[in-house]
């Protein structure tokens, strides 16, 4: 079976046009994340999360005023669709010992529903040290992450490709963000190593459009430039579109199937594989196309 | 054919191994939980001791042989998929001198693993992480119980006890000191005029003794247990004004004609002892002569030779007082000394009818005493249900992600997809089996980086095939055209990866549990990827091609 036979799609001469697309997504994913910003996870932003699930139905306000009682009203409540309550607080500041707010909390909902078993599914707190440790952690991971990245990069592709291929990747890592600043998605660690995964794969889809066009570079001398970038891209059509879905396939039975813990992973990686597949057909090629006409680097017969 | 049987046989060889690799954990997951259903069933119908005896024999040895999979190279489960308690700690030195101070992690640690292996908990982890920081995994346990074990300080001291009259003259007179302080006279109120000998029912409102329960008990001044915090924090601010050499104290709440009350003692800041001369704790049902405490445990103790030596004189020049047995800064009893005590023996109340406080206590007490006190810094706690759900929904999802890959790769190459979805199959088994070899733990995220590698890795396959086929349509042989697709396609193969492994190697020297989970499985399963698309499924086609002598090919 063949999805893509011998194609000659236009790719390269309306370029334009993707550039356009591709720079309207960046622009509006960056007003996302700077108007509306990102909802940071725990490990991020410090404090404490007690998942708690009820025999029987609760209402959100009864659980409020057992926070209430227990003088944590700050607390924010949230409900899971399971029925689940996610209760957040900040940091506290009287106590550094983190796993305090989850057992007071116990024994007032003990004290609140007297007639109502619980079960508590998560207690996650981290103290303001820890999560600012977690942040520069992160941080270092993902710069590692991108200079391991562009060290192969310009050690294995010259200038123009490498250029290509990082632009691309900021442009998928941003538009991937910013779809998780409009869908709310929470920021952990997990998600950010999501997003490093998202970088790997875009870098991945760049290059084996490049070494395709590096290739034809060397073989076809009769066509021009663009001609052969749009001849690499149609040749590499069918792998980048098959691998894409493949790994769609799995994200996506990730993120409708498997526990909410991970759904936020898996949909970072799925908006990230789609970006990353149209990036790597619609803009690297045609980034390098735009730079040769800019500033032709050789004479090629 | 020389070359291909050598081939084969290192393919087989590796499956092998991966096969013996990969027995101990298929064992532990797959086999023994059945067999574990099957005894505990047996258990519940067993019809005369005799016969439940024997099931019960049974079981401690499937245990046993449960216990020493765990010693083999196996794959982990995260807390994540089975639930438990994962805690970092931080040693509190602010207190410590700076040579106590460098040695306090190594002892908690110690401590806290002794501990631990005597509260009996499956594959716990307890290690020393960066920054003299303390990690604790602990699978399945009852959070607040194994929170309460480890940070328990386990300090136990013995103090001389004042009088109850004593210690109302000490709480007036730091009433009294506090309001000169704050410029108030202590007996004249603007608006009341006090009765003269104020007594405890109509002490002045927001003094100490205003919080007096009217009726102390026969030994010792009451608070309601509700005002503990309000009082404790004005009897504080009044600290320069304790008697010399004393200190204020506190018995734990208890129940007093319905009234749930603390009691407030006046100890000899000085101990008499201290508990580090224990020999050992047991719980043990109450056997006094108080009916209250009928079927109420208590932790009986025995000091070790010195301390005994040193009790006995301390009781016996007190004999008539009465001595505080104080754990942890709250007053666990303090009866009057009868005699002079010459074994060493005590009991610690516990006003605990479940035996849970007891028996923990013993585990504490047995232990030693942490050399500082512990914070919990960091917590994620997984509940059993969740980590349950966790793990049968991520494997739900990862079998119909790879089942919609397989079938796709079969419709799409048909013959190549077939080759390319046992290359699949042999890189989850060898994945796996690097995963127990490695010990590695497999999280949820590890979970989801194994399902990401099943649809990354058909990319390989994907692109020597679609070389394959471009190759054919340039008219090549299928010989020909194998053979020029696996060489266009394998600097690609490679170069692809590469980036993707670089992300995984930043990903596990950075991150910390899930994440490194993640980034295992995720670089472990891209690396098998290519060597199996490259070497496996090479020689599979070479192989195939030979024997059938095909012609024509069509994938």
């Amino acid at each position: 079976m063949k999805l893509f036979g011998d194609t000659n799609i236009q790719f390269v001469s309306k370029r334009r046009l993707f550039f356009i697309i591709s720079a309207c997504l960046v622009a509006i994913s960056i007003l996302l994340i700077v108007i509306k910003g990102f909802r940071y996870g725990v490990d991020f932003t410090g404090g404490g999360l007690v998942q708690v699930r009820f025999s029987a139905p609760v209402k959100i306000d009864a659980v409020r005023a057992a926070l209430t009682a227990m003088g944590e009203a700050g607390a924010s409540i949230q409900q899971t669709e399971t029925g689940d309550f996610l209760i957040r607080v900040k940091p506290s500041a009287k106590s550094a010992d983190e796993s305090g707010f989850s057992s007071r909390l116990r024994q007032q909902l003990a004290v609140s529903f007297p007639d109502i078993p619980f079960e508590v599914l998560r207690d996650e707190a981290v103290g303001p040290r820890i999560s600012k440790e977690l942040q520069s952690k992160v941080l270092i991971a993902v710069l590692i992450g991108l200079i391991g990245i562009l060290i192969y990069v310009s050690f294995r592709f010259d200038f123009r490709f490498g250029t290509g291929a990082v632009l691309a990747l900021i442009h998928d890592t941003l538009i991937t963000l910013g779809f998780c600043a409009l869908f709310n998605r929470e920021i952990t660690t997990t998600l950010i190593a999501a997003i490093l995964t998202v970088i790997g794969y875009s870098v991945n889809d760049s290059i084996v459009v490049s070494d395709r066009i590096r290739e034809a570079i060397k073989k076809i001398r009769k066509e021009s430039f663009p001609e052969v970038v749009n001849r690499a891209i149609n040749n590499t059509l069918s792998r980048t579109i098959v691998t894409a879905l493949t790994t769609l396939f799995v994200t996506i039975a990730l993120l409708v199937l498997a526990s909410a813990e991970i759904r936020d992973f898996a949909f970072a990686l799925t908006v990230g594989i789609v970006i990353g597949t149209y990036s790597s057909i619609f803009v690297v090629a045609n980034l390098v196309v735009a730079w040769e006409q800019k500033f032709p680097t050789r004479r090629r017969r | 054919m020389r070359g291909t049987r050598i081939k084969l046989a290192i393919w087989l060889l590796v499956l092998v191994i991966a096969g013996v690799i990969l027995w101990p954990s298929f064992q532990l997951y797959v086999l023994f939980p059945k067999q574990e259903k099957a005894l505990k069933e047996r258990l519940s119908k067993a019809a005369t001791f005799e016969d439940s005896q024997a099931v019960r024999m049974e079981i401690n040895e499937f245990n046993q042989r449960k216990g020493a999979l765990y010693e083999k190279r196996i794959v982990h489960l995260g807390l994540d998929l089975v639930g438990g308690m994962h805690v970092v700690l931080d040693v509190d030195r602010s207190q410590l001198s700076e040579e106590d101070a460098r040695r306090a992690p190594d002892l908690a640690l110690e401590v806290i693993r002794n501990r631990i292996d005597q509260f009996g908990v499956f594959e716990p982890t307890i290690q020393k992480t960066d920054r003299g920081r303390i990690l604790v995994q602990l699978p399945g346990v009852d959070r607040e119980r194994a929170l309460n074990i480890i940070k328990q300080p386990a300090h136990l001291t013995f103090h001389l006890v004042e009088e109850k009259a004593k210690v109302y003259d000490a709480l007036k007179t730091v009433d009294e000191r506090l309001q000169a302080k704050a410029g108030v006279k202590p007996t004249v109120d603007s608006t009341v005029t006090q009765p003269l000998d104020s007594t405890e029912k109509e002490a002045a409102p927001g003094t100490l003794l205003s919080f007096l329960r009217s009726e102390g008990d026969e030994l010792d001044l009451l608070i309601y247990a509700k005002d503990t915090a309000a009082f404790r924090a004005l009897l504080e601010q009044g600290r320069e004004f304790w008697p010399q050499g004393y200190e204020f104290a506190y018995g734990p709440v208890e129940t007093v004609d319905n009234d749930r009350v603390v009691r407030i003692y006046l100890l000899k800041s000085e101990p008499e002892l201290m508990g580090t001369r224990l020999r050992r704790a047991e719980p043990a049902i109450y056997q006094g002569a108080e009916l209250e405490r009928a079927n109420t445990w208590v932790v009986n103790f025995e000091l070790d030779r010195e301390g005994a030596a040193k009790f006995a004189t301390v009781t016996g020049r007190n004999v008539g007082r009465r001595l505080a047995i104080v754990l942890d800064g709250v007053v666990r009893s303090a009866p009057r000394i009868q005699e002079r005590i010459p074994n060493g023996r005590g009991q610690i109340t516990m006003y605990d009818r479940r035996g849970d406080k007891a028996k923990d206590l013993s585990i504490v007490l047995n232990s030693g005493a942490l050399p500082a006190p512990v914070v919990v810094v960091e917590e994620r706690s997984i509940g059993a249900s969740l980590g349950a759900d966790a793990i049968r929904r991520g494997l739900i999802a990862a079998a119909v992600g790879a089942l919609v890959v397989v079938l796709f790769m079969l419709v799409y190459y048909g013959v190549g997809g077939l080759l390319a979805d046992f290359a699949l199959a042999v890189n989850i088994f060898l994945l796996i089996a690097v995963l127990a070899a490695l010990r590695a733990t497999l999280t949820l995220p590890g979970l989801a980086g194994i399902a990401l590698t099943i649809g990354m890795a058909v990319d390989a396959n994907v692109l020597v095939f679609e070389r394959i086929r471009e190759e054919l349509r340039a008219g090549k042989t299928p010989m020909a055209a194998v053979d020029t697709g696996y060489a266009r396609a394998l600097v690609t193969i490679i170069d692809a990866n590469a980036t993707t492994i670089i992300t995984a190697l930043a990903l596990y020297f950075i991150g910390s549990g899930p994440v490194r989970g993640f980034a295992i499985t995720l670089g472990v399963g891209l690396v098998i990827n290519v060597l199996t698309a490259v070497f496996l499924t090479r020689f599979i086609f070479d192989w195939f091609l030979a024997q059938f002598e095909v012609k024509t090919l069509r994938i």
